[in-house]
Formats: C-alpha cells, structure tokens, sequence
C-alpha cells in the first residue's frame, strides 16, 4: 500500500514539475522582450489587431495587417494624405522628361537606414529591380513599362518607361516598398526571403521584437524627417494579437489597448459613444462595394438587363441599415474619394424595381410559366462570405430584385471558392468590394481593358470603344484633358452600366482619447490611423 | 509487461502516421487553391505556375508525399507557404500555451473531479451526490463560446477580476510572471474544465459506486480499515483507471479543441494556429500543427497508461 | 420468455422511465423542440430584410430582441432549429450506422478485433475539431459537408460502447447455440447482437445527436456553417461578426439556451432510458 502510494506521490511529482518545466518555458519567451531597456516617461502606444503578421518581406504581397507594419519600417517615395492625394515621403518631388518617357524621381537626403547608412537611389533602383526580376507582389504589374532604371546620383532616379503613364509616379511612388540594398542584397533568393528578424527599416517605427501570435513591438526611428521637433512621442509601437474583435473592444474600453488597427464594425460604434474615454475617427475607403455583370453570359450582355439589375438596388436603405449610415452613395466607377475625376453630372439609376421590371417587359421578356419570375432573368450572385456586410447586402439585393421580377440564387461562398471562382470567369454576378484604388487610372486600365492586364477585369468586357478611351486617357499628360477623358470614361462605363456601384465604406477607429491625440489619419483600412507619419505626429493627451 | 509496452508504442506510432496522412491527402485532394491566396488579382499563369513549383504541388502525389515522409522523419517540417518561416519555429512558438492551457485543464479536471465523483458515490442519495449528478449531465450542454464571453465579459470586463485576453503581460519578470501567466490562465482554464469535469466527476462515481459494492471492500470494511482508507486506497485505485482512460481518450478534444476558447481569450494556442492556417491554405503549417497535436495526444495517452499500470499492475489488455 | 413476461417487462420499464420528472420532463422537451423545428418555419416568418428595429433587446415586439439588420432573433432561433437538430440527427445517424457496424464487427469476428480496436483508438486520438474545420473550409461549407464531417468524425464513441457491450453478449452460451446450429455470422449479429445492443444505441443516438449539435454550432461559429441558412451557430456568428457580443447580450443569450435546453434534454432522456432499463437504478 505504502508503494503504490508512494509511486502516486512520485507520478505527482512528476507532472507538477513538468508544469512548471513548461510554464517556465513559455515565461522565457516572455523574458526576451528587451523592454526592460525602455527608459522612464517614454510613450507607449498599443495598437489592436485581429490578423497576425504573416509576411516580413515588404516586396512581396501583403495583408493589411503586415502592411500596417510594414509600411512604418520601410518608406515609400510618397505617401497619401488625409485627402487622397499624393504628397512626398522619401521623395520630395518627381518630374517627367522625353514627354512623358521618363520619370525622375528626387530623393531627400536626410532619411537613414536603421544601422546608420543612408537610403540612397541605389536602394530605389534595387527596390524597383527585384520586384521586376522576381514578378513580387502587386507592384511587378505596375513597373512593366519600365525598360531601365538609372541612378544618376545619391538622390536622383530615373525610370525609362517603353511608353508614357501619367499614373506611373503615383502607382509606384505609393505602393512601391524601398529596402535596404545593403541587406536584402545579401538574402540570396528573394521570394524565400522571411526576413523575420534584425530588421534594417528606415521609417517612422522600426521592428525590434516579436512574439508570433502575440505581440509585435516597434521603436520609433530618431532619424525620421517627418518626426516632430524633438523626435516622435510615442517611443515604442505595440501591436497586439485579439483574435476577436469582440475582446479586442473589452480591451479598448479596459485600457489594455489604445487604439484599434481594425475598424469597428458598424453596429458596435453605438456601444462606445456613452463611453467618456474613447473617441472615433472616421475615414473613406479607397474602395467600394459593386455589383460586376459578366458580359459574357448572353442575358447580362445586354445593355437593358444590366440597367434594369441597377434598378434593384437600394443602396439607399442599404447604406442606412448594413453601414449604418457609414458609407456613401457613388454613380459610375469613380469613387467620390477622387475628388475632380468623379463625373458630376452623372444621374444615378432610380431604385425602382416596377420600372426595373417595365424595362425588361419592353425588351422582350416575359413570365410564360407565371411563377411570378421573368423567363431568363434568372442569376447566380456570388459573393464572399467572409465579408460581413455583403452578405446582407446580398440577401437584400435578392429581395429586392424578386419584387422586378427577377431571380437571384445566392452563393456567398467560403472564400478560397471564391478566389478560384472570380480566377476563372465562372460567375454571372460578382458582388464584392475592391480594397484600395490610389488612382482612378491604374482602376480604369485594370478593371477595364480587354487585354486584362491586372487580372481583374471581372467584367470579361472585350470592348474596343473603351479600350481606345482608357488608352488615351493613360497617355494623356496634360492635366485637364486627363481629367475629361476619366470624366467621360466615368460616364461611359455608367451608361452600359457595366457595374453597379453600391457603396463607399466609411472606416471608423475608435482609440483612447483621454491618453493620446494628433493622429494624422488617412483614407482606407490599408492606412487609417496607423501610418508611420500618423504615429509618429500622435502626442500624450493633455 | 514488454509486449504491452510495444503494442502501446506500435499504437502510438500509428497514430501519428494516420494523422500525417490523412492531413496530406485531404489537403491535396479537397478543391482549394493555395497559390490564390499567395497573390490576389493579378496573377499570370507563369506567376501561378511557378509558384505550385516551390510549394512543391507539382509533382505527382505519391512523390510529394514520399517527399514529406522522408522529411518528418529527419525531423524537418518544412517551411510555411505564407510566412516563408521554418514551420517548427511558427510551431513552436504555439505549442507551450497549448500544452500549458491542455496540461492544467487534464490536471484540474482530474484534481476536482476525482474527489467530487468520490464524495458523491461516498454520500450517495445527499446533497453532494444530487449536485454532482446534476452538474455532470448539465456540463456537457454548455456551449464553450458562449460560457467563455460570459466568464470574459462579467469577471474580465464588469469586474475586472481578470485579464482582458492574452497570455502573459510581457513587463513582468520572475514571481510576477509566473502570477501573471496563471491569471491569464484561468478564465481559459475555467471555460474548458467546467465543460468537461461534469461527465468526468460523474464517470467516477458510477465506477466507484460498482466498486464500492465488490466483496473485496466488505471484507476490507470487516476487517475494520476505516472508511477513509477503505474508499482512498482501495476503492479508489480500481474506480480511477476506467475514468482514467476516459480522460486520455478526451485529450484529443482538449489539445484541439480549445480553438473556440483560444480565439475568445486571444490565447496563442495551436488550436488557433490551425484556423488561421487553414483561411489561409498553409499546408506545410497544417501538417506540421495536426503531427505535433498528434504526438502530444499520443504521448499523453502513454503516460496516463504508464500512470495506470503503476497503479494497478495487473493491466493487461 | 414468454410473450406476456416480455410485454409486461416492456411496458414496466416504460412506466418507470415516464415516472420520473426527469424522464417525462426531457421526453416533452424534446418533443417540443421537434415541433418547432418541424412546424415553426411554417408560423414565424423567415427572418430577412433590414427592419427598422436596430439591436433591440427583448421586449413584446420581439421577444428576444432583435440583431443588427433590425430581424427579430426569436424568429431566427426557430428557423436556426431546423438546421442546427437536422444536422445532429443526420450526423448521428452516420455516426451509429458505422460506430454500431464497427462494434459489432470488432466483437464478433476475432480476426478484426485488433484491427477495429486501433481504428477506434487512432480516431479518438486525432484532434476532431481541427480535423473538421479542415475538411469544412476544403470542402465548401453547406449544409451536407457539416453532417457528412461530423458523422463521419463521431462513430468512435460509439463503436468503443457497442463493441465493449456487444462482446459480452457475444460471449454467452446461446451464441454459441446459434452457431452450431449453422447460423452465419452476418446472420448472428444482426439477429441475435443488434437487438441486445439496441438500448445502447437508441442512448447513444440521444447522445451522439446532442454532441454533433454542439459540434454544429461550433463549427458555424467558426464561420464554416452553410451562410445560406440559419442555424443557431450562425445567430452567434453574426453577433460576434458584429462586435455586438458584449453589448446586444441577448443574440448571444438565446441561442446558447436553445443548445443548452435542448443538448440538456438530449442528454437527461438517454440517462433515464438507461436507468429504467438498469434494475438497480431503477426509479432513482
């Protein structure tokens, strides 16, 4: 008896000691984080977000989440304001030569990598010539023009372009990560490159330490020219892992946090306004929501049925219930975000489902088998079940269409189907929302063109008459004229009613106010409030 | 006693076999497309090709999987596809909180439950047996989500009794660590336990109500042992070994099935490394997670029969 | 056995299984979720639309509230019904036609037992949730992919309790009488061993049911639930979907009532189906 209760006490033993073998393990992690090295007095700021950082290497593509990060340790040449427009970061201007051919960027010369070199157009050149050799990320589609790139000296770039792109120094001036030459050079392979550790960043925060899964903590770059007299505030940038956005709220309102990365949804904002604390800052998206026909599919090739489809769409009532009226209406392709570029006189499509159903009734559609539905009208709407809002939104547009007459099936499908399903055409409406458009132009060339050459022409439209239109405008260099063509191709897409725009999200992010203040936010969730140069203006609250 | 040991092993080796397996071929037969998920819009056939080509997808399937076989075995679990970081290391940096979260809840379940089934087979008809067999049909039907927001929301929130998520506050450093990684600890903890000790506790004290009824323990009550010695060592020893492979066989369900509670409580288990792994298509990270669940189940399992035979060595099955 | 011995046994153990508050309470229980799943869609309109009731918490209009869209939740619990028990009694009925197959095969015929024993032991083992969230996100989520993933998924547990009770039945004399007298073995396990099981099964269809439920939930949860229709995983999607969990309490509120009442239900009518039927605990 003693024996056996003597081997229990030891088996107890045992795992107790395991336990604590384990847990000590797990509190090592924790002891690495050098924070105890942090000084007196210095700002911290916690930072919420859902997604874990998947991707450390800025070239190749990225989810927000990395972005957000990504985007503080490594400059651009230039950088979006809070009213969409383009205003230097690393470079201070740009110029173009051979009318149009050649772009010429001029760098600053107070930016400084991390180890103490200074960012020079070697690390544009390399920067732009990787991502070309490798074809990485989304920005290898915007340097195909590129033929060569030429440093001139320390702070002069030239790009020779086969053609002239009046978008081109903005789609590469913003979207274009600049890494350090000296670093990445020495990586080998680029597209197997984790870069995960001993971060060489030269923006506004650079990565010091991470916990995967947990927590990524940033230290603010003394050497950032766009920092304020005296250097940034907020010393030490940390994000924090909630996997749920429901917690990730408890944590705002707890203090745990002090800002949230991710926008809080719609239906949450009213929880917070009682609360004395916190405040929200809203901000456009760069994007929107829309219904894309596929012209190839021999009912949605004609002009009336894509008409009559834009009649069933309340984006009215939508706006005001799914966005809670964070969001806005927009006609045509253009978003209102793109100021002068958005076509004024554009009449947007009535929500009116009784002439919706008139119209096709006129165009030669009927209900033979009086099941309360036109023959023919009959369509698969996919959309993303991932994206909350327009799941709603769908169902309603369904609802809505029924009363005109026509048939809507639904397949809001798991993402992954989706993707594959969007890849190869195989769908007759496509209800999603675009993530971010810097420019109307590369929108217009990507989503318009026959030749399809961003891949996202989910229209399958083959048209030469917009075609021709979308490249005159692309070589157009004086700015009226370039204003008038997009205008009108504004007008023109509207008029085939080749899409249906739904809606501009408005992003709210909600922080503590009572601790911080002087965010510089920008527009869209890729950029709100947690650019570097937004970080790096935030002060303590008085 | 060897031949036990090695059927045991055989089983455990198995285990993890099946699971590597049945992983890798789901993976590659069910239609999903991980390369999409690399780079939306646009993306040239060559890109997408090329891209198969380093994932390794392109060859025939039982080459990808000798492949993989002979790299598990030399202890490689190869690289994610999304992260492009060893797999171990992304692993690895999960696994602690799992078996931390899993140890204590084995444990908890085991050091409450036991005395709980105990007592109520002991006082059979009263108060505690009443209690106990209530709780242990309710237990089951609670749904984890919703008992964790609300053990989040009134003890971490309204209360602030608790952490608000998290694992560990990171500022902290020796005792205080260890306090605060066991405050993170316990609304997790407390969510899992609670769930699962009803039907463990009440196991037991059906067990221990059959035991208690054997001749052995008259005749141990005749020849005047108390009632504590009687119940503790004796009864005890022979109840425990059936609720003890019951407990073994729920680890499976412990080790994985906390995703629901680890993304509530933003605690950084593998449970919540395979849910975003799988939204992602990271195949090497989704083979790598299910190997390393199965062989922590399985070890577990070993050791809870290693506890058994200690305990009673007559097991021979 | 005479006829009459059987009938009276029969109808004794009915009586005692319906005497006790337990007993009759869970039998209601499950009769009246039965009738909403099966008639409550045809009474309370399909919830959809946007209303103008936005997050309201429960009052006479909306007896437990409404969501985010304005749509009434009690509406969405009932239609939720339908799917969430179609689910458990599909996935469990997959789960007992292979678990009681597998039990009956690993206790009568030798030569499988070790083979049937590992298989269980190996399934047991795998992690199950992870196993069906990758096969769910893989295969498309709908209403199908749940219940053939979680049927399939669950027969372990119950092939573990049939065999175990089946191999004591298989040892008795009159098995062997069968035997002999030329009886075949796919003969002798249908005839003599499945009836002998049958009272386990109908408990673990009660309880296999009420797990798959929970494992519907979950899963739906976890957002891999058919979007197309509701089921009560989905009623606490959307409020986790819209950061209205801590707030709107009563989305989250009603639909864990439902699972608890009804898993609860489940669970309480197999004990006391197994007690009426067990001399000892008879009547406890």
């Amino acid at each position: 008896m003693k024996q056996s209760h003597a081997r229990l006490r030891v088996g107890a033993a045992l795992a107790a000691a395991a336990a604590l073998l384990l847990s000590s393990c797990a509190l090592n992690e924790g002891e690495s984080d050098p924070a105890g090295t942090a000084a007196e007095g210095d700002l911290t700021l916690r930072i919420g977000t859902t997604t874990d950082v998947a991707n450390f290497n800025p070239l190749q593509s990225l989810s927000k989440t990395d972005s957000w990060i990504l985007n503080a340790m490594y400059p651009h040449l230039l950088r979006l304001d809070e009213n969409a427009e383009k205003v230097p970061e690393l470079a201070s201007g740009y110029e173009t030569e051979n009318d149009g051919s050649t772009v010429v960027f001029t760098l600053r010369d107070d930016f400084v990598w991390s180890d103490g070199e200074p960012v020079t157009a070697d690390d544009v050149a390399f920067s732009a010539q990787a991502i070309m050799d490798n074809q990485l990320g989304n920005v290898a589609a915007k340097l195909t023009w590129v033929e060569n790139i030429e440093v001139r000296d320390d702070v002069t770039v030239a790009f020779d372009l086969s053609q002239p792109y009046a978008p081109f120094a903005e789609g590469v001036g913003f979207w274009m990560s600049i890494v350090p030459e000296h670093v990445f050079s020495e990586a080998g392979d680029l597209t197997a490159f984790a870069n995960d550790s001993d971060w060489v960043g030269a923006g506004a925060y650079i990565l010091e330490s991470m916990e995967r899964g947990q927590r990524y903590t940033m230290r603010a770059n003394e050497n950032y020219p766009y920092a304020p007299e005296g250097g940034a505030a907020v010393q030490t940038v940390e994000y924090v892992v909630y996997p749920d956005i429901n917690t990730m709220l408890l944590a705002l309102k707890n203090g745990d946090i002090d800002l949230m990365g991710n926008p809080v949804p719609s239906s949450a904002l009213g929880g917070l306004e009682s609360d004395p604390n916190i405040s929200v800052q809203s901000v456009d998206s760069l994007g929107f929501a829309h219904l894309t026909y596929n012209v190839t599919d021999e009912t949605l090739a004609r002009v009336e049925v894509r008409q009559a489809l834009s009649m069933v769409v309340d984006t009215e009532s939508i706006i005001a219930t799914v966005l809670q009226g964070n969001g806005q209406p927009m006609v045509g392709p253009i978003s209102p975000v793109f100021g002068e570029f958005d076509n004024p006189d554009l009449e947007p499509y009535p929500f009116d489902p009784a002439a919706a159903r008139e119209l096709l009734e006129d165009n030669g559609f009927t209900d033979g088998d009086g099941d309360g539905f036109l023959d023919g009208a009959q369509f698969e709407m996919i959309c993303d079940q991932s994206n909350a809002n327009l799941t709603r939104v769908a169902e309603v547009v369904r609802d809505d269409a029924a009363e005109a007459g026509i048939k809507l099936d639904l397949a809001c499908i798991e993402r992954n189907t989706f993707l594959a399903r969007t890849k190869d055409g195989d769908y007759q409406i496509d209800l999603s929302q675009w993530g971010v458009f810097d420019n109307p132009m590369d929108q217009l060339r990507s989503t318009y063109l026959s030749s399809n050459p961003g891949g996202i022409n989910y229209n399958l439209v083959q048209d030469p008459e917009l075609d021709a239109l979308v490249n005159e405008a692309a070589t157009t260099l004086d700015q009226e004229q370039f204003v008038e063509r997009i205008q009108g191709i504004d007008a023109y897409v509207h008029e085939q009613a080749l899409l249906t725009p739904l809606y501009v999200e408005q992003f709210s992010f909600a922080y503590r106010s009572d601790r911080f203040t002087g965010f510089q936010p920008s527009p869209s969730d890729l950029l709100g409030m947690v650019t570097g140069y937004s970080l790096s203006q935030v002060t303590a609250a008085e | 006693m060897l031949s036990y040991i090695a059927k045991k092993v055989f089983r455990a080796v198995l285990t993890i076999w099946i699971a590597v397996t049945v992983t890798f071929f789901l993976l590659r037969l069910l239609p999903a497309d991980p390369t999409l998920l690399v780079i939306e819009g646009d993306m040239t056939p060559e890109m997408q090709e090329s891209l198969r080509a380093r994932f390794g997808l392109d060859k025939p399937l039982h080459i990808q999987y000798g492949l993989y076989l002979a790299q598990l075995v030399s202890g490689d679990l190869g690289v994610s596809f999304r992260q492009l970081a060893p797999v171990a290391d992304i692993i690895l940096a999960r696994l602690p909180w799992t078996l931390l979260l899993a140890g204590s809840a084995f444990l908890v379940t085991l050091l409450v439950g036991i005395p709980l089934g105990v007592h109520a087979a002991v006082k059979r008809g009263k108060a505690v047996d009443k209690v106990v067999q209530f709780f242990g049909t309710t237990s089951n039907a609670i749904f984890v989500p919703s008992m964790a927001i609300l053990l989040l929301v009134v003890l971490g929130a309204n209360l602030a009794l608790f952490p608000i998520g998290g694992s560990i506050d990171p500022d902290t450093r020796g005792v205080a660590a260890y306090l605060s990684l066991f405050h993170h600890l316990a609304l997790p903890l407390f969510s899992l336990v609670l769930v699962q000790i009803g039907p463990y506790a009440l196991t037991l004290r059906t067990n221990m109500l059959e035991v208690l009824g054997e001749d052995y323990i008259k005749s141990a009550r005749a020849r005047g042992l108390s009632q504590r010695r009687v119940v503790w060592r004796h009864a005890l020893r022979n109840a425990i070994l059936p609720a003890l492979t019951l407990m073994g066989l729920q680890l499976g369900t412990l080790v994985g099935g906390a995703v629901l509670t680890e993304t509530i409580f933003a605690y950084p288990g593998v449970g919540r490394l395979i849910y975003e792994s799988v939204q992602q298509l990271d195949y090497p990270v989704l083979q790598g997670a299910f190997v390393m669940l199965a062989f922590t189940v399985v070890v577990a399992n070993l050791l809870t029969d290693m506890i058994a035979m200690l305990l009673n060595p007559r097991i021979r099955t | 056995m005479t006829l009459a011995t059987v009938t009276t046994r029969r109808r004794r153990n009915r009586q005692s299984f319906m005497s006790t508050p337990g007993g009759w309470l869970s039998i209601s229980v499950l009769v009246l979720m039965v009738l909403t799943a099966t008639l409550g869609p045809v009474i309370v309109p399909n919830p959809s639309g946007l209303g103008t009731d936005i997050l309201q918490p429960p009052s006479a209009a909306h007896w437990f509230g409404t969501d985010d869209l304005g749509q009434d939740i009690f509406g969405q619990v009932v239609w939720g019904a339908q799917i969430s028990m179609a689910v458990g009694v599909a996935a469990s009925a997959i789960a007992i036609v292979i678990g009681t197959a597998m039990g009956l095969l690993g206790a009568y015929v030798k030569w499988l037992a070790p083979v049937v024993t590992t298989l269980t032991d190996v399934m047991l083992s795998l992690p199950m949730l992870p196993l069906m969230i990758l096969v769910t996100a893989l295969a498309g989520p709908s209403v199908t992919t749940l219940i053939v993933v979680i049927g399939v998924l669950s027969w372990a547990e119950v092939a573990r309790l049939i065999r175990s009770h089946a191999l004591v039945v298989a040892s008795m004399p009159y098995i062997d009488g069968a035997r002999v007298l030329g009886a075949g073995p796919i003969r002798i396990m249908l005839r003599e061993l499945l009836p002998a099981v049958t009272p386990l099964i109908v408990v673990s269809v009660l309880l296999t049911a009420a797990r798959a439920v929970i494992s519907e939930a979950g899963l739906s949860f976890l957002g891999m639930g058919d979007p197309s229709s509701w089921s009560w995983g989905r009623i606490l999607l959307n409020a986790q979907r819209s950061g209205v969990i801590a707030t709107a309490w009563w989305q989250t509120l009603f639909p864990s009532l439902a699972i608890l009442v009804l898993v609860l239900a489940a669970t309480i009518a197999g004990i006391r189906y197994n007690d009426s039927r067990d001399p000892r605990t008879k009547g406890v």
